[in-house]
């Protein structure tokens, strides 16, 4: 050994340590962060300042959830996404039952459903049995009527392939029937937009303050099957090209279910907004690409953490933090991950 | 205690001598004694003439480097841990311990190797260096490589390896730059050389060796400094060591590093497996402090060993391996600090950039 290197040994300190200590400072599992995105939707920042984004391209599923107690800034954070896909060039729908301002300024063409018709009949992608028994069994759901649905079936059947609701009509003494009739009257209409039409521009849906619950659910539902066949003749599409997002999304759960299970690969990602966990079916959460959970009161936070085995740091982040804090749950992570949400400036709700 | 044992045995030589057949070797021999006793003059040298702390040049293949200087070879291969399944972040304090304790069990244990690990922009990187001939390099770097990749994927981390382009900017990164030569620093050098022995000044002989050795080693070598405003720290020791911490500590220490570490941060550290000697040197010193300390009741002897004993049980009861580790941290001072209350020791000198020779 050389004198320089004796004298150059004497000089470095080479203190003891044992693994113990080691672990805390020299080993990959105290240093390095969990494999983040660098491109898609931006979110905002996670607990050691890195930019988190959606990458729909990356998931399994494009299909996602937000959910959030009151005034956690859902519709914030779904204006937020919107915006995010508008720029890159990808269509986005907001099917809002509450009518939402903030919503409405995003978009240029807004439809009330109810006074702005659809054709209904024009259901390109799909065959009029299948449809007719698809809406069918959604209605006994939309309209509370156990058993109801092979009738139904066969008189929507009718009235697709007459592309009249003329045939809905000869049943008006029976009361359940008459609804259905005067409700899907409100939202069709022979020269309406056609979903072709619909299905290639960002637009708002949202309906007339006065309108009920169950035709607020019959519009929504009957929008997205037309939109989920018109994507069906489109081939499969393993980019996001069209974004939905649906507001109050517990009001079509079961129908969510079978979308989540079935569609994947269409090219188009329902992002399902709701404001408790259990309002959904727990398979959704399994099911849906991505989950953003936003902060909420103890027993909600308690109901997220059965869902995602939340660690008390991933419990408190939700728990304690008001605005802007969020978990994001994605298809393959190996935990959740803490965010601390960036909306755009746009995206806030103006007064 | 290599460099106090050297110094010793100088200084018996010396003495030797003065009376003997060549007392004029006497005062080299005290200098060189001194010297081994504070070599921090040495570096003061060093760095003044150097413009900062001289490293090696490396040449960079496909798949590694290599060094050649006066001491020897040294050849260079990495790896760059990419991505790992879990961690502090969300590993329980068990599963923490026990896969972080696996993987340097496992993974760092060839004989003839050393270890660098490099913490550069939040990236994880692992360097092996061997001094052997290429030949034996070769063959020690691949079986190391080999049970360190296994160990990695033991813990659920994947790996890439690192081409020799990628491996000089690890270890000259560019938190690093070489120093200007100062005309006036080499000069006041060469005064400290020369003055103590034109004017016969025979009690600053050792000065002027330290000045000496400083020109020969830093002749034509390059010096290199941080980057500022970061400055160049070196691990002076791990506190940590000599306690008892429980696994929990060890998690949630693990979690404020996690948490803190600044992304412009560069933090190199050499890990060498402790010999067999050294580990029951541990034991030894606990229980020959313990046995001196009551003997003459001395507390401070007391309070070692039990320093050392909580050193020792770690190792027998939770089987931890004993290492040496040391390194630079390049990083702003409010790092340092925290460094410093997770119990890892620094000090400001540059002496630390040995890590990357």
């Amino acid at each position: 050994m050389s004198l320089f290197r004796l004298l150059h040994r004497a000089l470095t300190p080479r203190p003891l340590a044992l693994s113990g200590d080691l672990a805390v400072f020299a080993s990959p599992l105290s240093i390095l962060p969990p494999r983040e995105e660098v491109r898609g939707f931006f979110l905002g920042l996670d607990d050691i300042g890195r930019e988190v984004y959606i990458n729909p391209a990356a998931l399994p599923s494009m299909h996602g959830i937000i959910v959030g107690t009151t005034g956690s800034g859902k519709s914030t954070l779904a204006r937020h996404l919107v915006l995010e896909a508008i720029e890159q060039g990808i269509p986005a729908w907001v099917i809002d039952p509450h009518g939402e301002r903030s919503y409405r300024r995003l978009f240029t063409i807004g439809i009330d459903l109810g006074e702005d018709k659809v054709n209904v009949f024009h259901a390109p992608g799909w065959q009029v049995s299948e449809l007719a028994g698809e809406l069918a069994s959604y209605l006994e759901h939309v309209y509370s009527l156990r058993g109801a649905r092979f009738h139904f079936r066969e008189l929507l059947r009718r009235c697709f392939e007459n592309l009249s609701l003329d045939e809905l009509a000869r049943y008006d003494h029976l009361p359940e029937v008459k609804r259905l009739r005067e409700d899907l009257e409100k939202l069709h209409g022979e020269g309406g937009a056609t979903i072709d039409s619909l299905a290639e521009k960002s637009m708002y849906f949202t309906f007339p303050k006065l309108f009920s619950r169950e035709f607020k659910e019959l519009a929504s539902l009957i929008l997205l099957l037309l939109l989920q066949g018109y994507r069906r003749t489109l081939g499969e599409r393993h980019r996001l090209e069209l974004m939905v997002i649906l507001e109050e999304a517990h009001f079509l759960a079961p129908y969510l279910l079978d979308l989540y299970k079935e569609v994947r690969k269409f090219g188009y990602g329902v992002i399902a907004v709701t404001q408790l966990p259990r309002e959904l079916d727990p398979l959704l959460y399994q099911l849906a690409g991505f989950v953003i959970a936003l902060s909420g009161t103890e027993s909600y936070v308690n109901d997220i953490s059965l869902l995602f085995s939340l660690t008390p740091d991933e419990r408190d982040h939700i728990l304690y933090k008001v605005h802007g804090a969020a978990l994001l749950v994605r298809q393959g992570d190996p935990r959740p991950r803490k965010v601390m949400l960036k909306p755009r400036r746009e995206a806030l709700a103006q007064e | 205690m290599q460099a106090r044992s050297l110094a010793a045995l100088l200084l018996i030589v010396a003495a030797l001598l003065l009376r003997g057949a060549a007392p004029s070797l006497s005062p080299l021999l005290v200098s060189l004694a001194l010297l081994a006793l504070i070599p921090e003059v040495y570096a003061f040298f060093l760095s003044l003439y150097c413009g900062g702390w001289p490293l090696t040049e490396l040449y960079c293949f496909k798949s590694y480097c290599a060094s050649a200087d006066r001491g020897g070879n040294c050849t260079y291969v990495g790896v760059e841990v990419v991505d790992c399944r879990h961690g502090c972040y969300d590993l329980s304090e068990k599963e923490f311990f026990n896969l972080s304790t696996t993987l340097f069990h496992g993974g760092f244990a060839a004989p003839s190797v050393d270890y660098i690990v490099v913490v550069h922009r939040r990236r994880f990187y692992v360097v092996l260096r061997s001094r052997s001939s290429i030949d034996e390099a070769r063959s020690n770097l691949c079986e190391a490589l080999r049970s360190l990749g296994e160990a990695l994927s033991i813990v659920g981390c994947s790996w890439v390896p690192l081409e020799g382009v990628q491996l000089l900017r690890i270890l000259r990164p560019d938190v690093l730059k070489p120093s200007r030569k100062s005309i006036p620093s080499r000069a006041l050098v060469l005064v400290a050389a020369t003055l103590p022995l034109a004017l016969q000044l025979y009690s600053l002989v050792p000065l002027s060796l330290a000045a000496c050795l400083a020109i020969v080693k830093g002749w034509s070598a390059q010096g290199y400094t941080s980057v500022r405003p970061q400055s160049i720290s070196t691990i002076e020791s791990v506190n940590s060591f000599y306690t008892f911490p429980t696994t929990r500590d060890i998690l949630s220490r693990s979690r404020t590093l996690y948490s803190l570490l600044p992304r412009d941060s560069y933090i190199a550290i050499r890990v060498e497996p402790a010999s067999i000697e050294e580990e029951q040197a541990i034991d030894a010193e606990a229980y020959r402090s313990y046995e001196i300390g009551t003997a003459l009741e001395k507390l401070s002897l007391i309070h070692k060993s039990s320093k050392f004993f909580a050193a020792t049980r770690r190792r027998w009861e939770r089987r931890e391996a004993l290492y040496r580790v040391s390194g630079i941290v390049i990083a702003d001072e409010r790092f340092k600090r925290l460094l410093a209350r997770i119990g890892i020791k620094l000090s400001n000198l540059p002496v630390g950039l040995e890590v990357l020779q």
